[in-house]
């Protein structure tokens, strides 16, 4: 039995899904306890309001006139008035970020690699996200449905590529900074 | 050997993601269906979840991963998608990459025959 429970122990494969599940409960320990103290002070959380703001002034230059931006508790509205997108709590893109990290803990080749990686990585899929968002009010504005082809189809493609991109850019980003540390 | 393999998960990690997405439109008129009261929430709910996994199980037999793998990773995503709403497909894809690219073993010895 021991030695049954060594050899998994030993197994790459059970270290980093170990490793990679433990991050993903310790984020989101974190950012729970994070959204119910927001929730306490009947505040909207940072980066949702963030995301969202960045996307509302995203799509005023891509030329949205009377473009409205209204928060509230539980998200934002942004949008032209009738035509208004809600950016909730879930559209925020952190969850896709704390997957990120957990796979580069996960991995695990070196502890200031990874958190550099960590940053840059969260910086690209908000990057992704902000642009997401504001293409969505922008295509709702234009009007008609491809609007909700984009939601469901194109965007998720973006930032999957775009997570999938910096997997692969990976093993290149460790070497140059192995050399900068 | 490593470069058709290669091939393989490159084209069937493309086919994963596109099919997920498409799913999502599949959602949408099956909801259409429930509030028409065709068929209940729950067994919606049952198909969609069954046909990812099925997906996935596919997904990971194209790969030639094996059951053991295919079972924790599954098992990960299904907890973390359940409590946490975590992104399923993006968590089978972090098992994936690291089987595929990720060092220690190589990626030949993550392979079953």
């Amino acid at each position: 039995m021991s030695s049954i429970l060594r050899s998994f122990r030993e197994n790459d494969f059970v270290r980093f899904a170990a490793r990679f599940s433990i991050t993903i409960i310790l984020l989101m320990g974190v950012y729970r306890f994070y959204l119910w103290s927001t929730a306490q002070q009947e505040d909207l959380d940072w980066i949702t309001y963030q995301v969202s703001f960045l996307s509302h002034k995203l799509a005023l230059l891509l030329g949205v006139a009377n473009c409205e931006f209204n928060c509230f508790m539980d998200g934002c509205r942004i949008g032209v008035e009738g035509k208004m997108i809600n950016v909730l709590e879930g559209c925020n893109g952190i969850k896709l970020g704390f997957v990120y990290i957990a796979y580069l803990i996960g991995v695990n080749h070196n502890y200031k690699s990874t958190f550099i990686q960590a940053v840059l990585g969260i910086i690209t899929i908000q990057f992704f996200n902000v642009f997401r968002i504001g293409m969505l009010v922008v295509l709702r504005d234009l009007g008609g449905d491809a609007y909700f082809f984009f939601i469901k189809y194109i965007f998720g493609v973006f930032i999957y590529v775009s997570i999938i991109a910096l997997w692969l850019l990976k093993p290149a980003i460790d070497k140059r900074l192995d050399k900068l540390f | 050997m490593i470069n058709s393999s290669r091939q393989t998960f490159g084209v069937s990690t493309l086919l994963m993601i596109n099919a997920y997405l498409l799913i999502s439109f599949g959602v949408g008129y099956i909801s259409f269906l429930v509030v028409r009261g065709s068929i209940t929430h729950i067994s919606v709910w049952l198909i969609i979840a069954l046909f990812k996994v099925a997906l996935n199980y596919l997904y990971f037999r194209v790969t030639k991963r094996s059951i053991s793998q295919f079972c924790i990773a599954t098992l990960v995503a299904v907890i973390a998608r359940l409590t946490f709403e975590m992104p399923f497909l993006l968590i089978i894809l972090s098992f994936q990459f690291f089987m595929e690219f990720n060092p220690v073993g190589g990626a030949t010895k993550r392979r079953v025959s």
